[in-house]
């Protein structure tokens, strides 16, 4: 039987019901899944919406026996602020962040099916960043801050049993629908490089980040979620950046390519449905100089449109980039 | 949600105390202000003020000469500018990712709200001093 990784909170606190137990049993082997993979899902999916320099996107999940749509947005931003009479100066900024998943899961047994699960999620979420940078030379810069991350989580699952499944096991596992709720808080530290240089009009940039992540989630209605795991994410992207002839709205206009690899270093396929993806794109930006409200610099305004490709993931991102 | 009025709370009260807001100049005299050191004036050492985390020195209006140094970890670039100042302009020193690290900028006041700036200007050249 194909082992299946997937979140069936409802089987837990099902049986938990019926047993009248403080600790959460564990799944009915027939499914193939266990608490530990339940935990390590939901907090991968956590990260997948949280970690800094994971950006808006709309993802599809496919596989032989898994579907789902992941939809992810965030509003943030980041600063640096050079100090008086100092190389080092200090980075800041933060994100609102959101996002749903609407997946099905299919467990067989010998290619008979035996279950559905079907899970919706949504999250939302507050980041804030601090740290520090120094340019190295003219054309690149290090980066190393602390990200902090508090977010809530709604999952809703329902499990359809098929009449192949053995009848005692069926007789405890009917269609049941149960919503958990878990909050989570994320610590990471994350390094990053940026290089740039310039070849006749086109600027080319390379910015690499990699970032560990420890995360702990509480539940009031699932108590084998409270738990506490590290995660490493690893990120590069290449672009080139040419001037435009167009000045819309009197304002000179760039076009950005660009190529973004993400990889969730050590993260079991099945918790998400992928480890890592690509992203290629276009953004066009208008160069407008702002100082709002005298906090921070905006220095561009820009409308993105990307493609995604991964290991059984696919989608694409569009939107406003502001920098 | 607790953490939501939180936020709210936090981006209001930011926005209420983070205002725009015009320094008033001498008669004739333009305003510099740079996240960077200032170090020279038409060939003789500046001596700025430092206010809110930046350097300010005034500087007369016409034809004017000045260096400001951009530090890295590697060593320093002293970039020259020459600038045809205004006077009762405002121009703003800041890094980017340009073919020469520094480039200055006009200020200008747009409302409480939000500043521009605008008619950049790279300098003619930059030396590099290494550590």
């Amino acid at each position: 039987m194909r082992q299946i990784l997937s979140l069936p909170y409802i089987l837990l606190c099902a049986l938990a019901a019926n047993n009248a137990v403080a600790q959460t049993p564990e799944l009915p082997p027939v499914l193939g899944i266990t608490l530990a993979d339940i935990r390590q899902a939901t907090i991968a999916f956590v990260n997948g919406n949280t970690i800094p320099g994971v950006q808006g996107a709309d993802l599809h999940i496919q596989t032989d026996d898994r579907q789902g749509t992941h939809l992810r947005s965030s509003l943030g931003f980041g600063a640096d602020v050079t100090l008086p009479n100092s190389t080092v100066g200090l980075f800041w900024g933060g994100a609102l962040i959101s996002g749903t998943l609407e997946e099905s899961h299919w467990f067989t047994d010998d290619s008979v099916p035996i279950a559905r699960l079907d899970v919706d999620r949504e999250i939302s979420g507050l980041r804030a960043a601090a740290g520090v940078f120094a340019p190295w030379n003219r054309w690149s810069r290090f980066r190393l801050y602390y990200s902090a991350v508090y977010s809530e989580l709604n999952t809703q699952s329902g499990l359809l049993m098929y009449e192949s499944l053995p009848q005692e096991v069926i007789n405890d596992l009917d269609a049941i629908f149960f919503t958990s709720d878990v909050t989570s808080l994320s610590s990471s530290l994350t390094a990053q490089l940026e290089w740039f240089h310039y070849w006749g009009e086109a600027k080319w940039e390379v910015d690499a980040k990699y970032s560990s992540i420890y995360t702990d989630t509480r539940s009031e209605t699932s108590q084998h979620l409270d738990t506490w795991a590290w995660s490493d994410v690893a990120q590069a992207e290449l672009s080139v950046t040419v001037p435009s002839r167009f000045r819309p709205f009197s304002q000179a206009l760039q076009v950005q390519m660009y190529t973004q690899y993400s990889d969730f270093l050590g993260l079991p396929k099945a918790a998400l449905g992928y480890t890592y993806y690509f992203e290629t794109g276009l953004i066009a930006e208008w160069e407008v100089n702002l100082k709002p409200l005298d906090l921070f610099g905006l220095r561009m305004v820009g409308l993105k449109a990307g493609y995604i490709a991964g290991d059984d993931v696919t989608g694409y991102s569009v939107g406003l980039v502001l920098k | 949600m607790t953490w939501r009025v939180f936020t709210v709370s936090l981006t209001v009260l930011l926005s209420l105390t983070a205002c725009v807001s015009q320094t008033p100049m001498p008669p004739g005299q333009g305003m510099l202000h740079s996240s960077y050191p200032i170090r020279q004036l038409n060939g003789e050492p500046a001596s700025p003020t430092i206010r809110r985390g930046a350097f300010r020195v005034w500087i007369p209006e016409g034809p004017q000469q000045f260096t400001v140094r951009y530090p890295t970890l590697s060593g320093d670039y002293d970039c020259r500018f020459e600038l045809d100042v205004v006077a009762g302009q405002r121009y703003d020193i800041l890094h980017r990712t340009l073919p020469e690290p520094l480039v200055v900028f006009q200020w200008h006041e747009q409302t409480d709200l939000w500043a521009r700036r605008s008619d950049p200007v790279l300098p003619y050249e930059c030396e590099w001093l290494s550590r």
